[in-house]
């Protein structure tokens, strides 16, 4: 199983898409940071307390989960959509196995970007706040709570393309559906169309926001966890069974 | 024991039958040729014998044992399928260490499968830019990864140019020099007649014929080529005879199951005048066409 995951990495590594989307991760977020570091304390724009890094950690968790989701879909739809499908189930005809793999490397790529980003938050932040007289206290567990938080998130958001790439087999279609309902309108449609506000924390993406934006009204931050990764684990099983049993022809 | 079996095997598409009851077996150390028309079922049964496709019905080994109950497949059976792809962004080399390193195989493997297909220069190239016979070799490099036994290759000469062709045809005997199985498929005999020991022809999903080479040439009707100002009377009467007779054109006939003598006998008998009399050892070609009951129809 590990060369498996092993591959899959290597699979990865060997394509611009996921290369491109981490080094992403960490310069946009330097960038970010220093947008929001500039506006901050301007009039309409929250000033800078102590607990600002707990707020800037989270600052890139919308785009960085749009990221994790589309790197999630292309490593599973390519397979298909280029026909590499072929070569790799020849070489593993087990194909639930493979599947498996991806999901995991989605993910450890997906806990890379997070990490990734969350290292230029406190690189282009902490010296920034420290300028300002700012003290903020680096060993804050509500600091590395979020960090954690949101490296869960962006990996789970990764699985979840997975997932969703292998249960329609198609990319665009993948992508279409995944933007769609990254974009939160699908949830919150079906929330007011039942009647039952409460109804959207315990939907995948209501789940997720426990971790990207938590408190909100949402769920704790392990519950959230825990609901979001079993939407994704049900969704890779689903995906998962479904390549398994396909004709490729 | 059969390097290859297949019994029985069937594969519904809705309503096509794209394979229907085929039985066939491959010996170890065998070249086989694997031939019918577009549309036959080729791809599919070798689909089905890579475990790609579930057959509808029966079984296809590879020594005895169906391919994804193969211990480390990739190191007993390479395969090039027609639609197996590439990542257009990802350089050949690293298409081929990502292959070897799920396949537990040493990632240096890699540059020796490109040197043995001659793509060394273009291994660290995108594939994306590659030429569809540049492709073509890169999928007999994966195929080669894990030094396998038996080779099922697909169609493998198509988009080479002559060279290629060539240079494929050595690869093959080469392989089979060294005693491994071979399965190539193909809808032109001639490209593989130079290589193979055995053909299994089908079509319609059928089998039609599984022989030698040389048996196969041996039962090859002979044809004789007839131009005649009555060329509807002449095959009237030697189809009433037993001749198989095809127009060609307005005064030409050629006429399968009977010998000059024979054509001449008919003739004179009739008083039907000849301008010209041809025998001619049909062609592999003709003998294909002729057992898949192709003869005359344009595809
Ligand atoms: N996925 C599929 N869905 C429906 N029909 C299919 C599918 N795959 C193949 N077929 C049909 O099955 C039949 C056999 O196709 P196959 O590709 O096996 O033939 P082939 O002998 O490889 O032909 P060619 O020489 O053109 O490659 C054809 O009628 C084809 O249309
Ligand atoms: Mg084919």
């Amino acid at each position: 199983m590990t060369r498996l995951v092993h591959a899959e990495l290597v699979k990865l590594r060997t394509t611009r898409t996921a290369r491109a989307l981490l080094v992403l991760a960490a310069v946009g977020t330097a960038a970010l940071i220093a947008v929001v570091l500039l506006l901050a304390g301007r009039p309409g724009q929250p000033a800078l307390g102590e607990d600002a890094l707990r707020q800037l950690v989270l600052v890139p968790a919308q785009p960085l989960t749009l990221a994790a989701l589309i790197l999630g879909i292309l490593g599973m739809a390519g397979e298909l959509r280029y026909g590499t499908a072929t070569p790799t189930f020849l070489v593993t005809p087990h194909r639930g196995r493979v599947v498996v793999a991806k999901l995991a490397a989605a993910g450890l790529t997906g806990l890379a970007m997070a990490l990734a980003s969350s290292a230029a938050v406190l690189a282009v932040g902490l010296p920034w706040l420290r300028a300002k007289g700012i003290e903020v206290a680096v060993a804050d567990p509500g600091v590395a709570a979020r960090i954690a938080g949101l490296a869960v998130a962006v990996a789970l958001f990764a699985v979840a393309g997975t997932g969703l790439a292998a249960l329609l087999r198609n990319q665009v279609a993948a992508l279409v559906v995944g933007l769609l309902w990254w974009s939160q309108g699908v949830e919150r449609v079906l929330a007011g169309l039942l009647q039952q506000p409460g109804l959207e924390r315990w939907l995948p993406l209501g789940a997720a926001s426990a971790l990207t934006r938590p408190g909100d009204g949402s769920l704790p931050m392990w519950a959230g966890a825990l609901v979001f990764a079993a939407y994704g684990l049900v969704l890779a099983l689903l995906g998962a069974r479904l390549v398994a049993h396909r004709d490729l022809t | 024991m059969a390097a290859i079996s297949v019994q029985g095997l069937s594969k519904r598409f809705g309503e096509v039958l794209a394979v229907d009851q085929l039985d066939f077996q491959i010996d170890q150390g065998t070249v086989a040729g694997f031939l019918g028309p577009n549309g036959a079922g080729k791809t599919t049964t070798l689909r089905m014998l890579l475990g790609l496709v579930a057959p509808t019905a029966g079984t296809a080994t590879i020594a005895g044992r169906p391919y994804r109950e193969l211990p480390d497949p990739a190191r007993r059976v390479g395969a090039v399928l027609e639609a197996s792809g590439f990542h257009p962004g990802r350089s050949a080399r690293d298409h081929l260490r990502a292959l070897a390193v799920a396949a537990g195989i040493d990632p240096g493997r890699a540059d020796q499968t490109l040197e043995l297909t001659g793509l060394a220069a273009a291994g660290r190239r995108r594939v994306g830019g590659f030429s569809l016979g540049m492709r073509q070799r890169l999928g007999l490099a994966a195929a080669l990864l894990g030094d396998p036994e038996v080779l099922i290759l697909d169609e493998p000469a198509n988009g080479l140019d002559p060279e290629g062709v060539h240079w494929l045809r050595g690869l093959v005997r080469g392989l089979a020099d060294q005693g491994r199985t071979v399965l190539v498929s193909s809808h032109v005999l001639a490209e593989v007649a130079q290589t193979v020991d055995q053909v299994v022809i089908i079509d319609r999903g059928r089998l039609v014929a599984q022989s030698t080479l040389a048996a196969l040439t041996a039962g090859a009707d002979r044809t004789v080529r007839v131009r005649t100002p009555q060329p509807e009377a002449l095959r009237d009467l030697l189809v009433a005879r037993g001749a198989r007779v095809t127009l060609d054109g307005p005064d030409r006939l050629v006429v399968a199951g009977a010998s000059t003598e024979q054509v001449g006998q008919a003739a004179a008998a009739a008083g039907v005048v000849l301008h010209e009399m041809r025998f001619e050892r049909s062609n592999l070609e003709d003998v294909f066409l002729e057992l898949t009951g192709r003869k005359g129809e344009h595809s």
